[in-house]
C-alpha cells in the first residue's frame, strides 16, 4: 500500500499516470463515438450489393485491421510479429526482430551477444523468457537463459513470432515467468521453389542464403536450406574489436499430410561457427556447433478435438579457452485438447525433458560442479476453458505441476477471464503464479577470485548454492483491445508482478580458508507498468504500427549482500531495463515496385549498464524490378555513428558501441 | 624539403576538409531521415471510409453467386429458400444479413444461417467456410460436397485444396478462383459467366472425398 501511494505521489509517476489516464479516457471517448458510427455504417445496406460479378472484382477494398483470430480470443498480452513486419524492418537476426514487439527489451551487447527481457526483466542472460523455435525450447539450463548467438533460421521462412508478455507458464513450458517468444516457421508447402539471396554491408559483411522447396504429390512437401554469414565488429572505444564472428547453418523441414486427420512434421538444423567473447581484459573465441531434429504428429478429430505429440533431440557444443560445455537434450511433449459438451474446452498434457551435460573446465579459476550432470524437468498440466453467454465470456482455469532436478516440485496455477464486449472490443484479466527454475551456474559455479591475504592464506571464492531455490512470481495483468475504426486497432495492457526469491549474492563468509560469496535468493520486489500498441492503416498503401511501454521496477534485498556482478543486486535489477520505450514502424508502398519503410525506436537510460537514453532509426528501400528479383537498401541506427545499448559487465569499461550500418540485399526467387 | 612540407600541409588540410564534409553529410543524413519521419508521422486525418470493406464485397459475392449456379433439382425442392450458411467463426456479422435482406433469386427468398458443425449443413445451398475451420477442411469439404453445396471460403488456396470457389485478394481487390472438378463432385452446374469472371479456373477433384 505504501509503495502504491509513493508511486502515485512521486512527480514523474503521477505525470505518467495522468498521461495514461488521459489516453484511456481518450480511447474510451473515441470508442463510444466511433462504435456507433461504425455500427451504423456496417448495418446500413451494403453499397456494393447490386454490382455485377465483374464490377465486384474491380472494387478497391479496405482491409480491416484484424489481428489473427487467436489474438482476439487470447486472455493474455499477445503480440504477433508477421513475416511482412520482419521483412520490412530490415533486421538480419532474430533478436533484433523482437524489438518490434511492445514491452520487449532488446539490448545488443556486442556483435554476437544480446540482452533480452520482457516487462522489466532485461538481463544479459535473457532469464525467465521462454524462447521456442517451432516448439523446440532453446533455453539452456546452464544459466537459465538463451544463447542468442546460436539461435537462427532463414528470416524469410518465419511465418510469425508470437510474443506473450507476462507469465505464460501453463501450456508453454517451464521458465516462462516473464514471457514467451514463440518463433513459428512457414509450412514447407509455403516455401516451394528456389530462393537465393546475398547481402553485403559495412557491419553485416556478408550473408548468403539458399533454399529449395519441393514436393512429392500435394501431401508431402519439403524444403532444404543453407545459410552463412560473416559479421564485423561493433565499435570499441578501446579498439579491441574482438567480436567479429561467423556461422554456417543448414537444415530442412518436411510436412506430410498423411490424411485429412493426421499430419506429421519433421525438421532439423545443423550449425557451426565462431563466437568471440570478452571476460575482463581477455578476449577469447568460443567454437560453437550443434544440431537438432524434431518430429511432431498432429491428429485432428471430427468433433474438433486435437492430439499433439512432439519429440526432439538437441545437441549443443561450446568450447573455448576458458570453459566448455556439451549438452544433449531429449524432450517429449504431448497435449490433448477436447471439447467437453458445448461450453468447455479442456486441455491436458505433459512433458519430459532430460538434458545430460558436461561442463569442461579449462582453467583452475572457473568450474561448474558437478562437472557432469543430467538436468531434467517433468511437467503435467490441466486447463479448462469455460464459455458463457454465447461465447462472450471465457473463464480459463489451469495449473501446471513441474518437477526439476534443482528444486523439486513447483505448482503454477492461473485464472484468466476474457470478455468479448462486442465484435470490436474485448477485455481480459489474469492472475498467474510462475517460477523460474534454478540453473547449473546458480547451484554449482566455482569462481576462484584469487588470494586476498597471504598470511594466513585466504582465498576469495564465488560459489553456487545447492540450496538455491526457484525464483517465484505472482502476476496480475489485464488488457483491452478495440477495433476503433476498420483501420485502427488499439491494444492496451497493464500489469503488476510480485517477485520473490530473486537471485542475489550473499555476504562473504569464511568457509575453511576461503572467503566465499554464495548465490542466494534474497531479492524481492515488484514491477508495474503498461503498454499501449496501436495499429493503423491510414491508406491501402501505408501501414503504421507502434507502441509505448512503461515499467517501474521496485526491488529490495531481504538480506545484506554483495554487489559483484552485472546481475544479482537491487541496482542491477532496477537499472537494467528501460522505463520508457517507444517503437514505431511505418510501411509505405510507394508504387507497385517500390517500398519505403522506417523503424524508429526510443529507449530510456539504463543506469546500471551505463547506457544513456537513445533513439534509433532504420530505413529500408525495396525495389521489385521483376517478380523474381528484389533489391533492398537498408540503413540501420542512422541517428549516430554508434550508440550504447548494454554494459559489458565490467564497471571500469565503457559499453561497446553499436554502429551505424548499411547493407544491400539481392534476392532471387523462382516458383516451381 | 619545403615542397614536401607544403604538400604534406595541403594534403592534411584537404583531409580535414574531407572529414568535415563527411561529417556534415552524416549530420545531413541524420537530419533528413528524422525530418522525413516527422513528415510521414503527421496523421492523415481525413481517413474516410471511402472504400467498402472486404466483408461487404464478399457478402455481395455470396449473394451474387446464387444467380450463377444451378443446383440439382432434388436439392432445390428440399428447401423453399436459398440458404447461405456460415460455418465456424462469423466474419460478416450483420453485413451479410443486410445484404440479402428482402432479396430473391429465381423467386426463392434468401436466408442466412450460422452453423457450428458441418453436419447441420444438409439444407444449405451455399456454404461459406470460415478460416477457423481450416484445420478440418478436408472433412468439411467431403461432407459438404456429398450434400451438394456450393462451398466458398477465403482460406488460402481454397480452390486448390478442393473447394469450389475461393476468394483471393489481388492488388487490394477481392477476386475469386473456381475449381470445376469440385463443382462437378458437388453436382453443381456453374454458368459460363461465372467461369469467365473467375481470376483462375482449375480442375482438381477433392482427393477421394473420404473424411
Amino acid at each position: 500500500m505504501r509503495t502504491l501511494r509513493r508511486w502515485f505521489l512521486s512527480t514523474s509517476h503521477s505525470f505518467i499516470f495522468v498521461i495514461a489516464a488521459g489516453a484511456v479516457l481518450f480511447a474510451a471517448w473515441i470508442a463510444t463515438a466511433s462504435t456507433d458510427q461504425l455500427q451504423s455504417s456496417l448495418l446500413s445496406n451494403n453499397p456494393v450489393r447490386d454490382l455485377t460479378l465483374e464490377q465486384l472484382g474491380d472494387v478497391q477494398v479496405t482491409t480491416v485491421t484484424k489481428e489473427p483470430e487467436e489474438v482476439w480470443n487470447t486472455s493474455a498480452a499477445i503480440y504477433v510479429i508477421t513475416q511482412e513486419d520482419i521483412r520490412r524492418s530490415g533486421a538480419t537476426d532474430i533478436a533484433d526482430v523482437l524489438r518490434l514487439a511492445p514491452g520487449v527489451e532488446v539490448g545488443r551487447i556486442d556483435s554476437n551477444t544480446w540482452a533480452v527481457g520482457i516487462r522489466g526483466s532485461e538481463s544479459n542472460f535473457s532469464k525467465a523468457v521462454l524462447v521456442l523455435i517451432d516448439g523446440r525450447s532453446v533455453y539452456t539450463p546452464l544459466f537459465a537463459g538463451v544463447y542468442w548467438d546460436v539461435q537462427d533460421v532463414l528470416l524469410e521462412d518465419i511465418d510469425r513470432v508470437e510474443v506473450i508478455r507476462g507469465p505464460g507458464a501453463i501450456v508453454w513450458g517451464p521458465n516462462a515467468a516473464d514471457g514467451v517468444i514463440n518463433i513459428i516457421t512457414k509450412k514447407a508447402s509455403e516455401t516451394q521453389g528456389v530462393m537465393v539471396s546475398v547481402l553485403g554491408g559495412n557491419v553485416d559483411h556478408t550473408l548468403a542464403e539458399a533454399q529449395y522447396g519441393g514436393n512429392r504429390g500435394e501431401n508431402f512437401n519439403y524444403r532444404v536450406y543453407g545459410k552463412g554469414f560473416l559479421r564485423g565488429p561493433e565499435f570499441h572505444t578501446d579498439n579491441k574489436n574482438f567480436d567479429d564472428w561467423n556461422q554456417a547453418r543448414g537444415g530442412f523441414r518436411a510436412d506430410w499430410n498423411i490424411d485429412s486427420r493426421n499430419d506429421f512434421t519433421l525438421e532439423g538444423d545443423m550449425y557451426g561457427g565462431d563466437a568471440p567473447h570478452e571476460t575482463g581484459p581477455s578476449a577469447f573465441v568460443d567454437s560453437v556447433s550443434g544440431g537438432n531434429m524434431l518430429g511432431r504428429w498432429t491428429r485432428t478429430m471430427d468433433n474438433g478435438s486435437n492430439l499433439y505429440l512432439q519429440a526432439y533431440f538437441d545437441r549443443t557444443i561450446r568450447i573455448g579457452p576458458l570453459s566448455g560445455e556439451t549438452r544433449n537434450t531429449i524432450d517429449i511433449d504431448f497435449l490433448h485438447h477436447l471439447k467437453f459438451g458445448d461450453r468447455q474446452d479442456v486441455s491436458y498434457g505433459g512433458g519430459l525433458r532430460w538434458s545430460p551435460n558436461r561442463y569442461i573446465p579449462k582453467t583452475p579459476v572457473l568450474n561448474v560442479l558437478p562437472e557432469t550432470n543430467t538436468d531434467h524437468i517433468y511437467s503435467a498440466f490441466l486447463q479448462d476453458e469455460i464459455h458463457f453467454v454465447d461465447d462472450r465470456f471465457t473463464l480459463t482455469l489451469g495449473a501446471k505441476l513441474q518437477h526439476n532436478n534443482f528444486s523439486g516440485f513447483d505448482v503454477q496455477p492461473t485464472v484468466r477471464g476474457l470478455w468479448k464486449f462486442n465484435r470490436h472490443q474485448s477485455f481480459w484479466a489474469a492472475v498467474t503464479r510462475a517460477v523460474t527454475t534454478p540453473s547449473r551456474i546458480e547451484e554449482g559455479i566455482q569462481i576462484n577470485a584469487g588470494e586476498i591475504s597471504a598470511a594466513p592464506p585466504i582465498f576469495l571464492l564465488v560459489s553456487g548454492n545447492p540450496q538455491f531455490q526457484s525464483e517465484k512470481s505472482l502476476g496480475y495483468e489485464g488488457g483491452y483491445r478495440q477495433l476503433l475504426t476498420p483501420k485502427l486497432y488499439v491494444d492496451l495492457d497493464v500489469f503488476h508482478n510480485n517477485y520473490d526469491n530473486l537471485q542475489s549474492f550473499g555476504l562473504p563468509t569464511l568457509v575453511g580458508n576461503d572467503l566465499t560469496i554464495f548465490y542466494e535468493n534474497a531479492i524481492a520486489g515488484t514491477t508495474t507498468g503498461f503498454e499501449i500498441a496501436p495499429n493503423w492503416n491510414p491508406r491501402q498503401w501505408w501501414k503504421l504500427s507502434g507502441s509505448y511501454s512503461y515499467v517501474d521496477i521496485d526491488m529490495h534485498a531481504n538480506a545484506l549482500g554483495s554487489d559483484i556482478s552485472s546481475t544479482g543486486s537491487v541496482p542491477t535489477y532496477e537499472g537494467s531495463s528501460p522505463a520508457h520505450q517507444v517503437k514505431i514502424q511505418s510501411r509505405f508502398d510507394i508504387s507497385k515496385r517500390f517500398e519505403f519503410d522506417q523503424t524508429y525506436g526510443y529507449e530510456s537510460a539504463l543506469p546500471a549498464q551505463k547506457v544513456r537514453a537513445y533513439q534509433t532509426m532504420d530505413l529500408r528501400l525495396g525495389w521489385n524490378p521483376r517478380k523474381e528479383w528484389n533489391l533492398s537498401l537498408v540503413g540501420q541506427n542512422l541517428f549516430q555513428p554508434y550508440h550504447f545499448e548494454w554494459g559489458t559487465g565490467d564497471p571500469s569499461e565503457l559499453p561497446i558501441g553499436i554502429r551505424r550500418a548499411a547493407y544491400v540485399k539481392l534476392t532471387w526467387r523462382a516458383e516451381r | 624539403m619545403n615542397t614536401t612540407g607544403g604538400w604534406l600541409h595541403s594534403e592534411r588540410k584537404s583531409l580535414a576538409a574531407r572529414i568535415s564534409r563527411v561529417r556534415r553529410f552524416r549530420n545531413m543524413i541524420a537530419c533528413f531521415s528524422s525530418l522525413l519521419s516527422l513528415l510521414l508521422l503527421i496523421p492523415v486525418c481525413s481517413a474516410q471510409l471511402t472504400h467498402p470493406t472486404e466483408f461487404q464485397v464478399e457478402s455481395a459475392y455470396l449473394y451474387n453467386f446464387g444467380k450463377f449456379v444451378q443446383w440439382p433439382p432434388d436439392r432445390v425442392q428440399a428447401s423453399d429458400s436459398l440458404q447461405i450458411c456460415l460455418l465456424g467463426k462469423d466474419p460478416f456479422g450483420a453485413i451479410l444479413d443486410s445484404t440479402v435482406a428482402g432479396e430473391k433469386i429465381d423467386g426463392r427468398a434468401i436466408t442466412v444461417r450460422r452453423l457450428s458443425t458441418v453436419d447441420d449443413s444438409s439444407s444449405c445451398g451455399i456454404l461459406f467456410i470460415s478460416s477457423s475451420e481450416e484445420a478440418r477442411l478436408n472433412t468439411v469439404l467431403a461432407i459438404a460436397q456429398r450434400s451438394g453445396e456450393l462451398t466458398v471460403s477465403d482460406i488460402p488456396h481454397f480452390a486448390e485444396r478442393g473447394g469450389t470457389i475461393g476468394f483471393v485478394m489481388q492488388q487490394g481487390r477481392i477476386r475469386f478462383e473456381v475449381n470445376r472438378a469440385a463443382a462437378v463432385q458437388s453436382h453443381l452446374t456453374l454458368s459460363s459467366e461465372l467461369l469467365k469472371v473467375a481470376s483462375k479456373v482449375i480442375n482438381k477433384p477433392l482427393r477421394n472425398g473420404q473424411p
